[in-house]
């Protein structure tokens, strides 16, 4: 892998200025405007860096070598304003790791080439046998191989430190793994309905749980880092099958999990399996049925409803799910602290939190801010627009067919608190407002109760159709400085460095800068 | 369970004073000629004044029978003559209701009926008063250890009465039938005020008695956990009501509780399983007497307005139980009724909603269409429209597993503000009912509310009916 470094043309440090376009378009041009203006920075104000918020992004391994390390580290911070960088440490996922999306526009940095036949993912930094040896699932063999035996840890720590920078490693449970690792996990993944194996791991495996607890203690123990972020956007059986989702559809391999362990699990909350098999086994017939139009006589919501009423095994295995994804946040950081308890842990709350009502209201966020030092919580409003537009045609095509979409959006709209979005059809077009923002920042602080930092997911470029809206410098400056003004603790830039314009980026620090000089 | 001989039913709901008022043929006589009545559901138990009783006072008098308000008579009870020797096993006592003296409804109407080729079904309602001798100890209690003026339908004593009922009135009379009317709602909808007509008391819920409680340990269900749920679902309903916003939003905020409480609706499911249980033992115990008489039960209104309570009624289950069932489809009172329950559920979880909403996504849930806005509802009333899909929808649900009629509204009170319903507007109630493919009809609730137009309009709907039919 080419190490290639790229900046930009000097700019005014905070001029997010909406009219600059002049994104370079390939490496070579990059490296051209390096020698013209190497990082031709104003120095960062002293006054502008506050002490009391994180302002973090969140970087994969391939920008820093694709870019450098010093030259990336430089610009999120002279750009973006940022203290605080999360790296992608353990991720198989395309999310938080990698080049740019493939088939989506390059950003105006790095190299302008997809990296889909070398991406693999996996652990970034050095897994350590001794950390696996007595567990089933070995991680020392899932070193990421992108980048042959480089270590982003060991790179970037240094580096990191001389600027001031704090940094967190970025753990991430993924939907599925590559080939290789499926056959190393195969005993410990997911069953669905119908018995066949699934992708993910599940919860209630003894060795899932063990495996968790290593990656995390390897990493805290080998690494000078100021903490982990865990990652888990994996959702139950009941949401899934119901499509109520963003972008998952409505496919019966993602009614999961069945397998032994999890069927032990449920028998000891005294949850009737068969009952629960039946009962998610009906909810799929009732969803194939909707889709295809095949109207209930009481309408779609009443037989939904009657269904979950008659089997509320339904809901009671859909929150074992959570259960389960919740233990593996409280082992995540018990392990953590058990290291150095200086270390702060923090969770991704995923978008699903902001449209979904029933999600919502599994997600307490006292509860939440308990189990953690921060909680990310995801407040994307422009890749939101697209999201949230999907979300309502999703359920809307079953649970909720009787109602016009356009209508009920507005309803939802109304149980969430969001107020003048743009309607239904011109909402990938719009994206979701700062107001948004500020309003999902607000919900999360109130609810958190100053149990634990609220650190706000700020969207930054993150990948949507070509049809759906471009983010402009001055949205990406408006949702910061919302959250910003609603008393976020701090801000986490999402999702990938490697997917960010650059102007986006700037937006964002002056926003920061203004923000916290309030 | 379907009986051919029950067909097209055109009843109509009386309670004895209007036999005693206005005379028991005249009566007889109106309701056959003027509302094409084949059948009449004459109420012989009750304490309520929706099925008895002269005009609800306050309440316009018809243009017919007396037009002075019994309220200060009025009692209730049982209106045929009770027979001791069939109450033995249970401790409620239940007398003659005393209004009328020694009338005996029953004795009185069978004949004069039969000789017009009228059948008699007769209305029984779980409608109680507290001083009937026996019924302070079958009270239900309340969260908070309080005796309610409901009956336990889990106490022994109140099944038995039940059965001996049943028994007593099916065993003494002639009757073609009985039809039992129970509209009480369990917990979950009574502690949110889901309903259309009561007040939002969210600790008052019932019923924590014994009995209730052995029934449910015996389903699994935890006691305490089912305690401390509906005490947190107070606590927000109370909140609520103060407009006291939870930062996640009203309707979250319930749905949390919900959630983390699932005893909630196991509490609810157990009040309706007691609920049914009486169904099926009335059922039975008239069955095993006489084979042909019919045992039919009223469904309440909120089965129309709440998709939470429609989620709970099964139609196909319902017809297994009974060989018909009474839908009430009032669509004249239906106006504000619905503007209530909509009200009600809009100041608790959907008090994030603006109510005009709140009601639009519920006529879709619901299947309405192009009904009146919510500020225009209580003076418009509900469309005949309304009246054809929920005939449809129930005959559709019950899948020809018993016969389902249609409750008309003839003149049920309304606010004074509130629509009163014309001639042509009961016409199109009937029609749309028979349209839709109703087995029968009952005209609802009771002749001494109605007005002779507006019963001769449904006679000539019911006539037009059985024309349409039979060409």
């Amino acid at each position: 892998m080419s190490k290639k470094t790229t900046t930009v043309e000097k700019i005014d440090l905070g001029a997010a200025s909406p009219s600059r376009r002049g994104f370079l378009k390939s490496g070579t041009a990059a490296a051209a405007a390096i020698a013209s203006s190497p990082l031709a920075f104003a120095a960062p104000d002293p006054a502008s860096t506050a002490a009391d918020k994180m302002i973090g992004i969140q970087i994969g391994a391939a920008s820093f070598m694709d870019e450098g390390v010093g030259e990336v580290l430089d610009i999120v911070q002279k750009r973006g304003a940022v203290n605080t960088i999360f790296i992608s440490t353990f991720c198989y996922d395309r999310g938080l790791n990698g080049r740019q999306m493939p088939g989506r526009p390059f950003p105006d940095h790095g190299p302008q080439e997809y990296d889909e036949k070398s991406y693999h993912g996996g652990n970034y930094a050095t897994p350590h046998a001794k950390f696996y040896q007595n567990i089933a699932i070995k991680g020392d063999k899932m070193k990421a191989p992108d980048f042959g035996n480089s270590d982003i840890l060991a790179k970037v720590i240094p580096e990191a430190k001389k600027r001031g920078i704090k940094v967190f490693a970025s753990v991430l449970d993924s939907f599925d793994y590559p080939e290789e690792v499926r056959n190393m996990i195969q005993d410990f993944v997911e069953v669905d309905l119908s018995g066949k194996k699934g992708q993910a791991m599940c919860f209630y495996k003894p060795a899932v749980r063990d495996f968790w607890k290593a990656v995390v203690t390897d990493i805290a123990s080998s690494y000078d880092i100021d903490g982990i972020l865990f990652f888990n956007e994996r959702n139950g059986p009941l949401t899934n099958t119901i499509g109520a989702n963003f972008d998952v559809g409505f496919d019966a391999s993602r009614i999961t999990c069945f397998c032994d362990d999890h069927k032990r699990a449920a028998q000891k909350r005294n949850i009737d399996f068969e009952r629960v098999k039946e009962g998610y086994r009906r909810l799929d017939r009732l969803v194939q049925e909707s889709l295809n139009g095949k109207r209930p006589s009481d309408g779609y919501y009443v037989e939904f409803e009657r269904l979950l009423i008659n089997y509320p095994e339904l809901v009671a295995y859909h929150q074992l799910f959570d259960k389960g994804k919740h233990e593996i946040l409280k082992d995540v950081k018990d392990a953590i602290k058990a290291v150095n308890k200086n270390l702060q842990v923090g969770f991704h709350i995923e978008h699903e939190n902001s449209f979904n009502p029933f999600f919502r209201a599994t997600r307490n966020y006292e509860d939440l801010a308990m189990r953690a030092d921060f909680l990310k919580v995801v407040a994307y409003n422009n890749a939101g627009g697209e999201r949230y537009a999907n979300f309502i045609k999703s359920i809307g095509s079953t649970m909720f067919r009787d109602v016009p979409p356009e209508e009920f959006m507005r309803f939802n709209n109304h149980l969430l608190n969001y107020a003048n979005e743009a309607p239904l059809d011109q909402l990938p077009t719009s994206g979701l407002s700062a107001d948004y923002v500020a309003r999902e920042t607000k919900r999360a602080l109130e609810g958190s109760k100053g149990k634990c930092k609220i650190l706000m997911g700020i969207d930054i470029n993150i990948p949507i159709k070509k049809t759906s809206r471009k983010a402009s410098p001055d949205d990406t400056y408006a949702a910061t400085m919302a959250a910003l003004k609603n008393g976020a603790d701090g801000l986490i830039l999402s999702r990938k460095y490697s997917e960010m314009m650059l102007d986006n980026l700037a937006a964002a620090g002056r926003a920061i800068r203004e923000g916290v000089n309030r | 369970m379907v009986d051919e001989n029950f067909d097209s039913v055109a009843g109509i709901q009386v309670g004895a004073i209007s036999f005693a008022d206005e005379g028991v043929e005249e009566v007889l006589e109106i309701f056959q000629k003027r509302g094409a009545v084949n059948t009449v559901f004459l109420t012989t138990f009750t304490h309520g004044r929706g099925l008895a009783g002269r005009q609800v006072p306050g309440k316009k008098f018809p243009d017919h029978g007396s037009r002075e308000s019994d309220e200060k008579t009025f009692h209730g009870g049982n209106y045929a003559i009770p027979h001791p020797e069939f109450y033995k096993n249970t401790v409620i006592k239940v007398p003659h209701a005393p209004e009328l003296g020694k009338l005996d409804i029953l004795a009185a109407v069978l004949g004069p009926a039969k000789k017009r080729n009228m059948r008699v079904v007769c209305c029984i309602e779980d409608q109680w008063k507290i001083e009937v001798p026996g019924v302070s100890e079958c009270l239900e209690v309340d969260l908070a250890g309080r005796k309610g003026n409901t009956l336990c339908l889990f106490n022994p004593n109140v099944r038995e009465f039940w059965k001996a009922l049943a028994t007593d009135t099916v065993r003494s009379y002639d009757v073609d039938g009985i039809m039992l009317f129970n509209e009480r709602n369990g917990p979950l909808l009574n502690a949110l005020g889901a309903s259309h007509s009561q007040a939002i008391e969210p600790a008052r819920v019932t019923c924590f008695c014994q009995y209730h409680q052995q029934e449910a340990k015996r389903e699994g269900i935890d006691v305490a956990r089912a305690k401390q749920g509906y005490s947190m679902l107070a606590k927000f309903i109370q909140a609520s009501l103060k407009g006291q916003r939870p930062s996640d939003g009203y309707y979250v905020e319930f749905e949390r509780i919900m959630l983390e409480y699932p005893e909630i609706i196991a509490w609810d499911r157990l009040f309706d399983k007691g609920k049914h249980e009486v169904l099926d033992e009335v059922y039975a115990t008239v069955k095993a007497i006489n084979k042909n008489a019919k045992v039919g039960f009223h469904i309440e209104h909120v089965n129309s307005f709440n998709p939470f309570f429609r989620a709970t009624r099964n139609y196909e289950e319902l017809a297994e139980k009974a060989d018909f069932l009474k839908i009430v489809v009032y669509n004249n009172c239906g106006g504000e009724r619905y503007a209530n329950f909509i009200r009600n559920v809009g100041s608790t979880l959907f008090r994030d909603v603006p109510l005009e909403e709140l009601m639009r996504m519920n006529n879709r849930l619901l299947n309405y269409n192009n009904e009146a806005s919510l500020s225009e509802l209580a003076t418009a009333g509900l469309s005949s429209d309304y009246v054809f899909r929920e005939m449809q929808r129930a005959i559709a649900g019950a899948k020809g597993k018993c016969k389902v009629m249609a409750g008309i509204d003839v003149n049920i009170p309304t606010a004074s503000d509130s629509r009163k319903a014309s001639p042509e507007d009961t016409f199109a109630a009937t029609s749309a009912a028979l349209k839709a493919g109703s087995d029968g009809i009952i005209l609802s609730r009771k002749y001494s509310e109605m007005m002779l137009g507006n019963l001769e309009a449904a006679g000539r709907a019911i006539r037009n009916g059985a024309k349409t039919t039979s060409s």
